[in-house]
């Protein structure tokens, strides 16, 4: 199922002024159409220009056995009911998609303020290629992220987890997650791929809506 | 599901935030991970429920909420959701309701929160043998404004079977 959530801004960075994006909970075939034969073709031209260049893989965050990894970890996750799915759409393209789960072993809190607290855990926040500063010269749209996150941390509210989120941030959006959203680094995690894992504390998602 | 941000906050932190990335967890490259959360809307009407597969959980919620003498404001507050959520419940059978509605409903009714959603038009369609349930339940509910012997023999009778639910 996908309901509009509401009407957001984003911003258009080419030139400065906002516009009217829908938030939506739930994916349709568009959305599936639009990574396919819109994303995909960006991150498979910017895999071979990175070769070219001598970049490695890691540094625009397109590494297949990390890919191939987390889409096992997906599928095997059976119940539905666990994960939740939200996309943002602009100018008739999906321009960002977050995955996040709501219960199981990932969905326990690691902060010293609330140990094994349940919290809604990103499995993925993924921005389209058009939109990434690593992967195009002049990314179009910018608040992707920060939409999207702060749908997570309204969906904890709602699931009464008081705003508890975790996530494992690729490299290059540490310092968002970390100084920007305020989330806690609480170090790298040896069993996901040497990314960093982040979580939002009770008292600072307390604070978030209302600074 | 509530919002508990306002555009004019949003507008500002954008504006504030450093220009950077912020991708997080798996790095999506292909829809193999996520096609299945691609599903026809529910509510669209272009594509009900096949014939003799029907939709049950209104009928189920609102006789819940009649045998156990509950008005829809006591129901939602039994299981802590909108009492608008409970009124689209029983008032639309393509309504699917939100994850959490769905586990609060089988932990009121002791079943597993798989067979609530089982009960959902578009997984009805899917499955047989709770199509041949529901399609019996619903047979024995006609009247929706008094539960009567039959009725609630029925009720029971579904209860229990959505008790010994396994999905797949």
């Amino acid at each position: 199922m996908k309901a509009l959530l509401s009407i957001v801004p984003l911003k258009n960075r080419l030139n400065g002024s906002f516009e009217e994006a829908s938030l939506f909970q739930g994916i349709d075939a568009d959305n599936l159409a639009h990574i396919e034969a819109r994303w995909r073709p960006m991150f498979e031209q910017r895999k071979i220009e990175a070769k070219k260049t001598g970049e490695s893989l890691a540094e625009i965050n397109a590494e297949d056995a990390h890919w191939e990894w987390g889409k096992k970890a997906i599928a095997a996750v059976r119940d539905p009911f666990l994960f939740d799915i939200f996309v943002l759409e602009c100018a008739g393209n999906t321009q960002a998609i977050m995955l996040v789960r709501k219960g199981g072993e990932k969905c326990f809190s690691r902060h010293p303020d609330h140990l094994r607290a349940p919290l809604i855990y990103v499995d993925f926040l993924s921005t389209a290629p058009w939109n990434r500063s690593r992967l195009v010269k002049e990314p179009v749209y910018k608040g992707c992220g920060r939409t999207l996150i702060s749908t997570a941390i309204s969906l904890s509210f709602e699931e009464e987890m008081r705003g508890r989120i975790g996530l494992h941030s690729l490299p290059g959006a540490e310092e968002f997650y970390q100084d920007q959203v305020g989330m806690t680094d609480l170090g790298t995690d040896r069993n996901y791929h040497g990314l960093r894992y982040f979580e939002l504390s009770i008292s600072n998602a307390a604070r978030i809506f209302n600074p | 599901m509530k919002l508990h941000f306002t555009n004019d906050w949003l507008r500002s932190q954008i504006e504030k935030d450093a220009d950077i990335e912020c991708d997080a967890g798996i790095p999506l490259r292909d829809t193999a991970p996520i096609a299945r959360f691609a599903r026809p809307a529910p509510n669209d009407q272009a594509n009900p429920a096949p014939e003799g597969k029907m939709a049950v959980l209104h009928v189920l919620v609102h006789q819940l909420r009649r045998r156990d003498n509950l008005t829809v404001a006591q129901l939602a507050d039994r299981i802590r959701i909108d009492i608008e959520e409970v009124e689209t419940i029983e008032r639309d059978p393509n309504y699917v309701p939100r994850p959490r509605t769905m586990h609060m409903l089988a932990e009121y009714m002791k079943v597993s929160t798989q067979a609530v959603q089982s009960l959902t038009a578009d997984a009805i369609a899917r499955n047989d043998n709770m199509a041949q349930a529901a399609l019996k339940f619903a047979a024995s509910s006609k009247d929706l404004s008094a539960l009567t012997n039959a009725e609630r023999r029925g009720l029971n009778d579904f209860v229990k079977f959505l008790a010994s639910y396994k999905s797949g």
